[in-house]
């Protein structure tokens, strides 16, 4: 059997409306409940002595072959002789002898037999029986697993999560095969009924977070879910903050090994990008390829990655500030250079910034929206027509427009799109402090930034966990990622003790080796 | 109260209270007094702090983890633990402003000269409110990010310095009189009995004896820190070139230069200490907000934080008419006003804490 989603709607005060014992009754129900479009069917036969049943489903999101198989298995049941001891229980003959589908559920109430219907089941009904079967036969279409659109690697799994729950369940399933794993099924959204399922590994995961992240999903009364940034925004610790406080992943490797150190991760039926609670500013910098090329690789991509956020977001503000306010920090030949640039601009380096930086921003977000075949021209015209014209224009200096075609590429170089935009956003406030303050102004912005980010939770883990508050077992996965084998323990900052990775026997094969020479010299 | 704090953050609110500002002014204090012998001033005023020190340890092991003014309440009454909360708030607005007017005057004076000092000195005070408004616990984790920072940059001037050293501006050695030398380390001592905001800090530490703990680490990184500030400055300018200096400490980091390329690199050390300075305000204010919410009974406010900024940014531009006065108030009477409210009304706590507990010792005997 199937486990069955518990919505978080049905358990107001709305009273369950029972099935009829008339199978007519419950037909004329359903039939007024879900009209009479083409793609209901209501099949009507008889099985076990001429008993009146019916099959209904809705054909669109119905697996052809599932039911024809069943339908076929039944009409066949019904032309055979009925064993004595199924007289008085058709229910469960037809059950054991006849139903082939694999996942089928008893039901009693008509909104839940409503609610089969509109998921893609089909529910059999029984003349003279208050209970129906309904048999798990759907099968909408659905995409195939395929690389990662947004997180590609080049070393790693290339399989990504698609828009089926069902698909991406079995994903994690293929890659965690511990009976510890955990999928909690639940159904938000009073119009879209999606089926969010909370994944966690028992004994990892800390219980009280699971409690309350469940806790967190049954608050939230919507008509829909549509995709994951929904949940996000109504169970995340903080609205008003421009740093993500859920990783959103397409990759079931990240999930697995998130699950693994002990996150949590929110699948919702519609959309390929999985979350993962709770996360710390340090999570976004990680990514899946650093645990799967050389450590000392890993560590220096890291280090960029990092400086990159820092360059992403000050850059521009220190070019103002510095060309504004604070000359006498640049040797004389390059303050020369750029005085020269600077001196047919008739903006202030501000504004000059500003326009250049919303004119990068126009030209992403065009090129997000534009059909990739079109992509190439807005390419052409920002790097051509709005760069080296506005240079030759006397619009922007040439040095202006390397520091804003640095901080886009920089910008890039963050794994996490959410914290990349983040980052954007913190940059034009930290522009418009460095070009009314100076370096006093960036100072006062990431003192700010700081205080609000140390106050950050993400389900009570502190956002800047484990470099405050301190934690010095966890720092091996930090800034540098230290080899597999030193890596012991698991990461404590997501709660609970931290457990054992691997055993300490098993270190590298160079020091496995060291230490058997020294045996031998010993001996 | 759910927040809490551990030993190192309390250490490094304690050392960003009284480090940064008294790093602008203590190589002046000192060296006018003691010339090169400067560097040990901190050092003996480090064990005139030790009573203190000692005073602290006591009241946080006698409190409990209860706040102060709860603790001084019941040993004194209402009446009496009012005063005192009022004369300590008169102390923190009065030290916030100081602080604002003396951070905001050596940013007009050193980088924006014609942005308004007004201006600056609201987003001072604004940043710092704002660091305090979230709570105890992201004030611990600020400091210990700033502190972390700052000695990390503190350590890199002080290497790429090396070559501006002249070893002989220290000599000749101990050339002051005993007298002369009690008298400098006065300075240091005042700014050391900052200290006492660790008392504060108790009912969000997560143990009362951390308390003390963290008072006297936090006074002995700052002491460290004032040696090293004004063995910097001795090492680089020489005793006879520092007084006639306004801020001898970033004249001397001011110094380093590398190569064609790598000049004014003190600009990253400038960066960390307007940071300190940041965290700084935050602490006094935290400390009179907490003060005033005792005194006039009221709750943590929006309201209230939006007054406090106002208040302390109009007090800190309109108590001093130049810039040239705050410097003198910093230099002289500051300096003394520390002392008498962190030192002896501290003492006079303590002692009236004895004798309340020896009070009640003898009723409990008697019944």
């Amino acid at each position: 059997m199937s486990e069955s989603p518990k919505s978080g709607n049905e358990s107001g005060s709305d009273a369950v409306k029972a099935l009829s014992n008339d199978l007519d009754a419950n037909i004329k129900w359903l039939s007024g409940e879900l009209g009479t479009e083409p793609d209901i069917v209501i099949r009507r036969f008889q099985v076990l002595r001429n008993k009146r049943a019916a099959l209904v489903y809705i054909s669109d999101i119905s697996n052809d072959a599932s039911i024809n198989t069943l339908m076929m298995s039944m009409l066949d049941e019904g032309l055979k002789p009925v064993a004595d001891e199924y007289e008085e229980e058709p229910l469960q003959a037809l059950m054991l002898r006849s139903i082939t589908v694999g996942a089928i559920r008893q039901l009693n109430s008509l909104d839940h037999v409503l609610l089969a219907i509109l998921e893609g089941c089909s529910v059999i009904l029984l003349d003279g029986f208050a209970t129906v079967i309904a048999a798990d036969t759907g099968g909408s279409e659905k995409r195939g697993v395929e690389e990662p659109s947004s997180q590609t690697v080049v070393r790693g799994p290339k399989e990504g999560f698609t828009e089926s729950v069902r698909t991406n369940t079995a994903l994690i399933r293929a890659k965690i095969k511990s009976a510890d794993l955990r999928m909690e099924y639940k159904r938000i959204g009073k119009r879209t009924q999606t089926t969010v399922v909370v994944v966690y590994i028992r004994g990892i995961a800390e219980e009280k977070t699971i409690q309350e992240v469940n806790r967190r999903l049954d608050l939230i009364d919507t008509d829909s879910i549509l995709e994951s940034g929904y949940i996000e925004e109504f169970i995340q610790d903080k609205t008003f903050t421009p740093f993500p406080l859920f990783q959103n992943t397409e990759r079931p490797d990240a999930v697995a090994a998130g699950l693994l150190e002990g996150q949590f991760a929110i699948i919702v039926d519609g959309t390929p990008f999985v979350l993962l609670a709770p996360v710390t500013f340090i999570k976004f910098f990680q990514s899946s390829e650093d645990y799967y090329q050389r450590y000392d690789i890993a560590s220096f991509l890291r280090l960029i990655r990092l400086s990159s956020f820092l360059i992403s977001m000050l850059l521009p503000s220190l070019y103002i500030a510095i060309t504004t306010f604070h000359q006498e920090m640049l040797p004389t030949s390059l303050l020369i250079s750029l005085a020269a640039q600077r001196e047919g601009v008739p903006f202030p380096a501000l504004i000059e910034a500003m326009l250049m930086e919303l004119t990068f921003e126009i030209l992403r977000e065009a090129g997000v929206r534009m059909p990739r075949i079109i992509g190439s021209a807005i390419s052409i015209v920002g790097a051509l027509v709005l760069g080296q014209s506005a240079v030759q224009a006397g619009l922007v200096s040439a040095a202006m427009v390397i520091v804003v075609s640095f901080t886009a590429i920089a910008s890039f170089v963050i794994p996490s799109v959410n914290m990349g935009s983040a980052a954007r956003l913190i940059r034009f406030a930290m522009m418009f402090l460095a070009g009314t303050f100076g370096l006093f102004g960036i100072m006062a912005g990431l003192m700010i930034i700081l205080a609000h980010m140390s106050g950050l939770r993400s389900f009570g883990v502190s956002y800047l966990t484990p470099l405050s508050p301190l934690v010095p077992g966890n720092l091996k996965d930090v800034f540098v990622r230290v080899p597999w084998w030193a890596m012991k323990k698991r990461p404590s900052m997501y709660g609970g003790e931290p457990t054992t990775r691997q055993g300490s026997g098993k270190q590298s094969a160079e020091n496995q080796g060291n230490n058997s020479q020294e045996g031998k010299r010993d001996r | 109260m759910n927040q809490r704090i551990s030993v190192l953050q309390a250490t490094a609110i304690i050392v960003n209270a009284v480090t940064p500002s008294a790093i602008m002014v203590i190589p002046n204090q000192v060296i006018l007094m003691v010339k090169q012998d400067g560097w040990f001033s901190p050092l003996l005023s480090f064990l005139f702090i030790l009573p203190l020190i000692y005073i602290i340890s006591g009241i946080c092991r006698r409190n409990n983890g209860k706040p102060l003014m709860e603790c001084l309440e019941s040993s004194f009454g209402k009446a009496a633990a009012t005063g005192i909360a009022l004369i300590f708030s008169a102390y923190y607005l009065i030290s916030s402003a100081s602080v604002v007017r003396q951070f905001a005057n050596f940013i007009s004076e050193q980088f924006i000269m014609t942005t308004p000092l007004a201006v600056i000195a609201l987003l001072i005070t604004f940043v710092a409110v704002y660091i305090f408004a979230q709570g105890v616990e992201v004030m611990g984790r600020v400091s210990f990010f700033v502190l972390f920072v700052s000695i990390l940059f503190l350590g890199m001037n002080i290497f790429l310095l090396w070559g501006q050293y002249d070893w002989n501006h220290f000599l000749p050695v101990f050339e002051t009189t005993p007298l002369e030398q009690l008298t400098a380390s006065v300075p240091p001592v005042g700014w050391l009995t900052d200290i006492t905001v660790v008392l504060l800090l108790m009912p969000y530490m997560k143990a009362s004896a951390y308390g003390g703990k963290a008072a006297i680490w936090g006074a002995m990184m700052a002491t460290v820190f004032y040696c090293l500030i004004i063995a910097i400055t001795l090492a680089v300018l020489g005793a006879k070139l520092v007084p006639s200096l306004t801020y001898p400490v970033f004249a001397a980091l001011g110094t380093v230069q590398i190569g064609e390329f790598v000049e004014r690199i003190d600009f990253i050390l400038i960066m960390a200490w307007m940071a300190s300075m940041f965290t700084k305000v935050s602490v006094f204010l935290f400390c009179f907000n907490q003060m005033v919410l005792y005194s006039f009974r009221l709750r943590s406010h929006n309201g209230l934080y939006v007054a406090t900024c106002l208040l302390v940014t109009a007090i800190a531009l309109y108590s001093w008419p130049r810039n040239g006065a705050v410097n003198e108030f910093v230099f002289k009477s500051l300096t003394v006003y520390k002392i008498i409210n962190n030192y002896a009304l501290f003492f006079l706590i303590w002692i009236g804490l004895l004798l309340t507990k020896r009070k009640s010792n003898a009723e409990e005997a008697v019944s």
